[in-house]
């Protein structure tokens, strides 16, 4: 099978896909939606780690595990971004959760409901939770 | 040279005092906005809004326990207790809306609940009653079981005939056989005052029935709406 017949046979599943009804094109903009500003937005991870870590323990502690657990995640989100954007047209469950970083910014964020250690307990300063 | 150092420090303390910003006097707005919440109405209302607030935030994390969000915090101890603190200030709201009742209505209550009647007729020499009027007994007492706050007083004497001081004995105990009486039909004996008179005054050695009785008196001192809301 040649490469065009492969290219053309993907495009009409997604295409089959993104038409089946009308929850599935909700599912398809929100998705998208949600990879591209997760792409985009992503490296708010960084201050949002620190301040709440800063929050939760203290500036020093903001500012050293704050900064490297804001970068995984960082990195984490962009590459969860792109898997949403990448698998849009396929109805599924959130990858991120909040599913744009600044949802509930106390959150820690989660990917495929997995979280890192070293995360704060408490409501940060930008969010109390309401 | 000095009072080129008086003058510019003048002038910056007359800056300084007009940069001052002016504090409003708010003494009269505190008073006012304590006055609304004064008075038992006033302290329901505010009890009722802690309430409503306090369940507010613990149905706001409910929904965040539901949806698995705020993961990372603990939030459920803080829902308990605002829901515990919610039932509280409901209690409390139910407590001051009672008083206020009673403020407002009480005395309109139980004036004609006033009871004043003979209850018990005794032979002569005799604690045990040949007559009594249960109906009366029966009302004074569920109407005191209902209002724990009320008295009844039982009076009893003895006519002339016998001893005085076997008179008096005799004058407790129909007393008490009436007492027995109320606290069956629900009084607490704590609201029941006995006043044993022994002989009523007359001519001695005379047999009379009008005396030979016990008579119950209810009174009703203290009004309160809502007695079991503890």
């Amino acid at each position: 099978m040649s490469k065009n017949k492969i290219l053309a046979a993907c495009i009409l599943t997604c295409a089959l896909m993104m038409t089946s009804t009308a929850k599935a094109e909700s599912y398809f903009i929100d998705k998208l939606s949600q990879g591209i500003a997760n792409i985009a937005f992503g490296f708010i991870e960084i201050p949002k780690n620190v301040i709440n870590i800063t929050s939760d323990q203290n500036i020093f502690l903001g500012l050293t595990w704050g900064v490297i657990r804001g970068i995984v995640h960082g990195v984490s989100r962009t590459l969860v971004g792109g898997v949403e954007v990448i698998t849009s047209p396929v109805p599924s469950s959130e990858f991120a959760s909040p599913a744009y970083v600044w949802n509930r910014f106390s959150e820690d964020s989660r990917y495929f409901g997995l979280h890192y250690p070293g995360y704060w307990t408490s409501y940060g300063p930008l969010d109390d939770g309401e | 040279m000095k009072k080129y150092h008086y003058l510019p420090l003048a002038i910056l303390i007359l800056l300084l005092t007009a940069c001052a910003t002016p504090k409003t006097d708010t003494e009269d707005l505190k008073a006012e906005i304590k006055a609304a919440r004064s008075g038992h109405y006033g302290q329901a209302m505010w009890h009722q809004e802690q309430s409503e607030e306090d369940l507010e935030t613990a149905n706001e994390i409910l929904g965040h326990l539901e949806k698995n969000h705020y993961w990372n915090i603990n939030e459920k101890q803080k829902a308990l207790d605002a829901a515990k603190s919610a039932a509280r200030h409901r209690l409390e709201a139910e407590k001051e809306m009672c008083l206020w009742l009673t403020e407002v209505h009480g005395h309109n209550h139980h004036k004609k609940e006033s009871i004043h009647d003979t209850v018990a007729y005794f032979k002569t020499g005799s604690a045990v009653p040949f007559k009594t009027k249960d109906e009366t007994i029966g009302k004074v007492g569920n109407w005191l079981e209902a209002h724990p706050d009320a008295t009844a007083t039982v009076t009893a004497s003895t006519d002339t005939v016998g001893k005085p001081a076997y008179n008096q004995d005799l004058s407790e105990r129909r007393a008490q056989a009436v007492i027995q009486r109320l606290v069956a039909s629900g009084a607490r004996p704590s609201q029941l005052i006995t006043k044993a008179i022994g002989e009523v005054p007359g001519a001695d050695n005379t047999p009379d029935q009008e005396n030979r009785v016990a008579i119950v008196i209810t009174s009703h001192p203290v009004y309160m709406d809502c007695p079991n809301v503890k």
